[in-house]
Parts: C-alpha cells; sequence; structure tokens
C-alpha cells in the first residue's frame, strides 16, 4: 500500500510538472519525452517550494492544504490552456532486432533497479544520517524550525528531504523502505530525459543504445535502487543533467520560455545539494555570455530565480544558527600530502570499471585527443571539468574531506553529462575521411 | 584525429557496450540469490541484518526509556550514534564522543538516561537498567538515574 502511494505522488509531482509545461509552452511540443523527463524534476521543486513556504509563514502541512491547491491549479490551467495538450507524437517505431535487443537490456535493468529497491530498507549512512533522518523529523515534528535543524546539524539544502516529507505526509506514517522509491523515480526520469536528448539528434538506435550504457552504470544502479538508494546525489545529477540540456536547448532557440524554465531548474539545482553552488555559478556565466552575444538584456531578470531561491535558503540557515555548521567541522587545511591523495584517490575511482565501466576513461581520451571539438561540446566540458576541479579544490583544502568517502557519489553529479559529451563527440568524429582520401 | 585514436575509440566503445551487457546478465542472474538472502527476512530481521547490535541496541533503549526522553550518550564508533538517532527520533540523544566531556555530563546529573556503547562504564549516582544480551557481539548499557 505505501508503495502504491509513494507510486501516486512521484506521479502527482509528474503530472503537476507536466501540466505547467505544457500549458505554459516552456518546452517544443516535439519534446514530448523530454518534456516528461522534465515534468517530475518541476513537480518535486514546486512542491518543495510549497512545503518550504507553509513551514515558513506557519501553515500546516495536512494532505488537503497540500494537495487542493494544486488540483485547484491544475484544473483552472488543463481549462484555460486546454489548446496546448493536443499533440500527435508516434511514441512506438517499428523497431529493428538491435533495438528490441537493447529495449529488452533496458527493461531487465529497470526491473532490477526495482527488484532492489523495494528489497531492503534504508541502509545507506548518508540516507540515515542526513537525507531521510531530516524527512522523518520534519514530519514528525509537523515543521522546519531553527531547533530541528540544529538538533540534525543540517547544513545541506531541503529539496529531497522536503519531497519525502511530503510523500509521508501522503502515506501518513514514515516507511523508510518505501520511500525509497524516489530514488528509483529520479533514476527513471533521468535515464528518459538521456534518451529523449540524444535523440533528438542522433536517432533512436543510438539514443537506445546510450540509454543502457548510462543505465547499467553500477553506480547509477546503485543510487538508484541498490544500497545507495536514499541519498541526494543521484537527484542532483537529475536536476544538474536537466540543467545542461535545457542550456543546449536554450543556444539554439534562444527562448524567454525557455531560460525562464531553465533557470528554475538551476533554482531548485542548488537546493538538492550544497554542490549545486558552483554549478549554478557556471551556468550563470554561460547563460551570461549568450545574453550579451545575443544581446537578449530582458533575460537577465530570470537569473534572480536561482539566486533568489539561494539567498533565502542562506538567509534561513543564518537565523536558524546553523549557517557555521559545515565550515567548524570542516575547517581549511592545506598540505601537499592532502593534494596528492585528492588526485590519486580521484583518479583510482576514475579507472574503477566495476563502478563506471569505461565512461571516464573514456571521456578524458576524448577529451584530449579527439579533435575538432564542437563548440557546445566545449561549454559541456567546461561545465564538467569546473564542477569536478571545483570537488578537487574542496578537498585539497578543508579538513575531513577526501574522494576515498565521497569521490564515488560525487561523479554522479556529472556521469550523465559526461556520457552525453562521449556520445555526441564519437557521433561527430568523420570516421572515414582519411581513407577517403587515401582512395 | 588519425586512425589508431580511431581504433581505441571504437575499441573502448566496445568494451564499454559489451561490459554493459555484462551487466544486464549479471544483475537478472543476481535476482534469484538476492531474493532468497533478503526477500525471506521479515523488516526486523532485515534491519538487524544491516545494523547489526546498533539496532538490537535502538530496539532496547526505545523500550525502556520514556516517550520524549533525552539519552545523554557515548560511543567511539559515530556510527551507532547516527544509526539511534535517526531510530529513536523524536526522542533526543545528546551525544559527546569525548570520554572526559561524557563523565563531566554525567557527573550534573542533568540527564535521566544514558547509553553507553561499545564500552563499558561504571557510573556513580546511575542504575543499570539494560544491556546488550552476551550474545552480541557489542557492549550496550542503559543507565537510570537514581531517583
Amino acid at each position: 500500500m505505501n508503495e502504491l502511494i509513494v507510486f501516486t505522488s512521484i506521479m502527482f509531482a509528474s503530472l503537476l510538472g507536466y501540466v505547467l509545461i505544457r500549458a505554459y509552452n516552456l518546452l517544443p511540443k516535439e519534446d514530448l519525452l523530454f518534456s516528461i523527463g522534465c515534468s517530475f524534476g518541476l513537480g518535486v521543486g514546486l512542491l518543495f517550494l510549497q512545503m518550504y513556504s507553509y513551514s515558513r509563514f506557519g501553515i500546516a502541512w495536512h494532505i488537503q492544504t497540500l494537495i487542493l491547491p494544486w488540483l485547484l491549479i491544475l484544473g483552472i490551467v488543463t481549462l484555460i490552456k486546454r489548446k496546448s495538450f493536443h499533440f500527435s507524437l508516434s511514441l512506438f517505431p517499428q523497431l529493428t532486432y538491435f533495438e528490441k535487443f537493447l529495449c529488452v537490456g533496458i527493461f531487465l535493468t529497470c526491473c532490477y533497479v526495482l527488484f532492489e529497491v523495494l528489497l531492503r530498507p534504508l541502509g545507506v549512512w548518508d540516507g540515515w544520517a542526513t537525507w531521510l533522518f531530516e524527512a522523518k523529523v520534519f514530519f514528525i515534528d509537523g515543521k522546519i524550525s531553527a531547533t530541528n535543524l540544529q538538533y540534525m546539524q543540517a547544513s545541506y539544502p531541503l529539496l529531497y528531504p522536503l519531497f519525502a516529507t511530503f510523500v509521508y505526509e501522503m502515506m501518513g506514517h514514515v516507511d523508510d523502505t518505501a520511500i525509497l522509491l524516489i530514488s528509483t523515480a529520479f533514476y527513471g526520469f533521468l535515464s528518459l530525459s538521456f534518451f529523449a536528448s540524444l535523440r533528438r539528434s542522433h536517432g533512436l538506435t543510438y539514443s537506445l543504445f546510450g540509454t543502457l550504457l548510462l543505465m547499467t552504470l553500477q553506480n547509477l544502479i546503485r543510487h538508484g535502487g541498490r544500497i545507495e538508494a536514499g541519498i541526494a546525489d543521484l537527484p542532483q545529477g537529475y536536476y544538474f543533467f536537466i540543467c545542461t540540456m535545457l542550456y543546449l536547448r536554450y543556444l539554439t532557440t534562444t527562448s524567454h520560455r525557455l531560460f525562464f524554465l531553465l533557470c528554475t531548474f538551476l533554482g531548485f539545482s542548488t537546493l538538492v545539494k550544497n554542490e549545486g553552488t558552483p554549478f549554478l555559478l557556471i551556468m550563470t556565466i554561460l547563460g551570461l555570455y549568450h545574453i550579451y552575444k545575443h544581446k537578449m538584456y530582458s533575460h537577465l531578470l530570470y537569473l534572480l530565480i536561482p539566486c533568489g531561491l539561494l539567498l533565502e535558503w542562506v538567509y534561513f540557515k543564518k537565523i536558524s544558527g546553523v549557517d557555521q555548521i559545515y565550515s567548524v567541522a570542516h575547517h581549511f587545511e592545506l598540505s601537499l600530502g592532502k593534494v596528492v591523495s585528492s588526485i590519486t584517490g580521484t583518479f583510482k575511482e576514475f579507472v574503477t570499471i566495476k563502478s563506471w565501466n569505461f565512461l571516464w576513461i573514456m571521456y578524458f581520451y576524448l577529451l584530449v585527443f579527439s579533435r575538432p571539438i564542437k563548440e557546445k561540446l566545449v561549454n559541456l566540458h567546461g561545465i564538467i571539468l569546473f564542477q569536478l576541479g571545483c570537488y578537487l579544490v574542496v578537498y585539497f583544502t578543508t579538513f575531513g574531506n577526501g574522494p576515498e568517502s565521497s569521490i564515488p557519489r560525487l561523479l554522479i553529479h556529472i556521469a550523465p553529462i559526461a556520457l552525453f559529451i562521449i556520445l555526441s563527440q564519437i557521433k561527430d568524429i568523420s570516421w572515414f575521411t582519411e581513407k577517403k582520401k587515401v582512395v | 584525429m588519425n586512425s589508431f585514436r580511431k581504433i581505441i575509440i571504437i575499441c573502448l566503445l566496445i568494451s564499454f557496450f559489451g561490459f554493459s551487457l555484462f551487466t544486464v546478465f549479471y544483475n537478472t542472474i543476481k535476482i534469484i540469490p538476492e531474493f532468497n538472502e533478503w526477500g525471506v527476512l521479515t523488516d526486523k530481521q532485515k534491519r538487524e541484518k544491516i545494523f547489526g547490535d546498533q539496532y538490537t541496541f535502538y530496539q532496547q533503549l526505545n523500550t525502556r526509556t520514556d516517550a520524549n526522553a533525552h539519552i545523554l550518550f557515548y560511543t567511539d564508533t559515530g556510527m551507532a550514534y547516527y544509526v539511534e538517532r535517526y531510530y529513536l527520533y523524536p526522542k533526543k540523544i545528546i551525544y559527546l564522543s569525548d570520554k572526559k566531556e561524557f563523565l563531566k555530563a554525567v557527573a550534573s546529573r542533568k540527564y535521566t538516561y544514558v547509553a553507553i556503547y561499545n564500552e563499558d562504564l561504571t557510573l556513580d549516582g546511575y542504575k543499570k537498567i539494560m544491556t546488550l544480551p552476551q550474545s552480541a557481539m557489542h557492549k550496550g548499557v542503559l543507565y537510570k538515574i537514581n531517583e
């Protein structure tokens, strides 16, 4: 029964996101699968904002007060904008034998992840020490308060725990086995978005091929449904990937609606984990450059969304007395030994094939040897290298942080983008040029 | 890009795909043994399997303390603290990892309950009301203040 409630909550979040995307044409109609992929993240973000604002304004969390406003909004929007919901797209094209083979692989992987997630209760350290502990505390207390934040020593943003609290509210109690389905949902919607993004420019066979490569990364499977389900790294990876794909679309369309959606997702990205802040920085720089290049200064206004959300969270942490927790626990420390161990530890993770398959080896090989690289892919490389650089700098300069315990998790944030680059770059290589020259 | 580099890319991609297929195959055949290992257990047994004595200790603490108890907690393993904190909420854990500080807090007699995990200390002014069974791999004791 609880599994059904979690599933319904996930569907509700997706429906909410999807209706808003369609009603306001935030994405083109042809981008149906990608819109569905985005809808879950948008819905989760909006439900988080609702939970957070209710708590800030002293409104109690009840099923009625949480669901009814959305039902009302959904009803009105659907009624007014009903024309926006007409679409026709062939979802089930004729498949070749190889495509069917790939689909079977994807299907079996999905079944395995679902089977695994329902098999065990929450077992990952960060899950019961931070993310789902916060969700449990908020649910029991019925609010976010300075007292409970201080007790939990909560210094991370609250998007993931508050969505879990929302689901607990729907259930009426805490069930830390069923709640892990949220991780599986992020895994599924990330895969769908990945497939849709590849298919947009590379065709069906190649997209299925790429999606299978992504879904079978053992580290992703672990976070989606196995031992490490229940922590916020996969959601962070999902939001980073969606933002990056929206950015790529923005480069070609320069639509202000798309930039609005991108900024909204950027705002949510910063509220999943602290690692979202450097991502916001690099994306803002890239966005500003594009705006400046095309003189679309009216778009600048949308950047207030992620900045506003981040500032509100920083302010709330300050008034709750939890703003110093992280910096006290991880004070400044720099030594040559730390730099060396951080680099070697990170390198070891790159070549851990059982976790990452050949993803990082291929990524760095293509980065070094594949030329020329298209401009849009150069930007994506910039995002990955900047993010990775920030993680390394934190390892170099702070006490108690090192790659041994966290790099397998942190690489989840950028792995889908890295795979997207690999597949796009391989597709861009002119395989037979030299041969033709010889002939 | 020269042909040699292209050959390497093809080899890497084939290996990537091959390993990916192996993962699908390996995961699929793992379903039955994993079900036999986990699927037959009750929820409580699964948690005991994951957390070991720490979960048993939680169950004991939960039954032997008041509904809104504040428990002074000492352990040399951070994991035990986080596990007990997670499971016991809304009961609250006040964790001190430094032995001197802990003994000072005990001497202040501010706390009704004191729990010690993975160590056995004798505390003045407190009576032992629960210990983990002999079969447990770790020591665990709950004290209550003498009225």
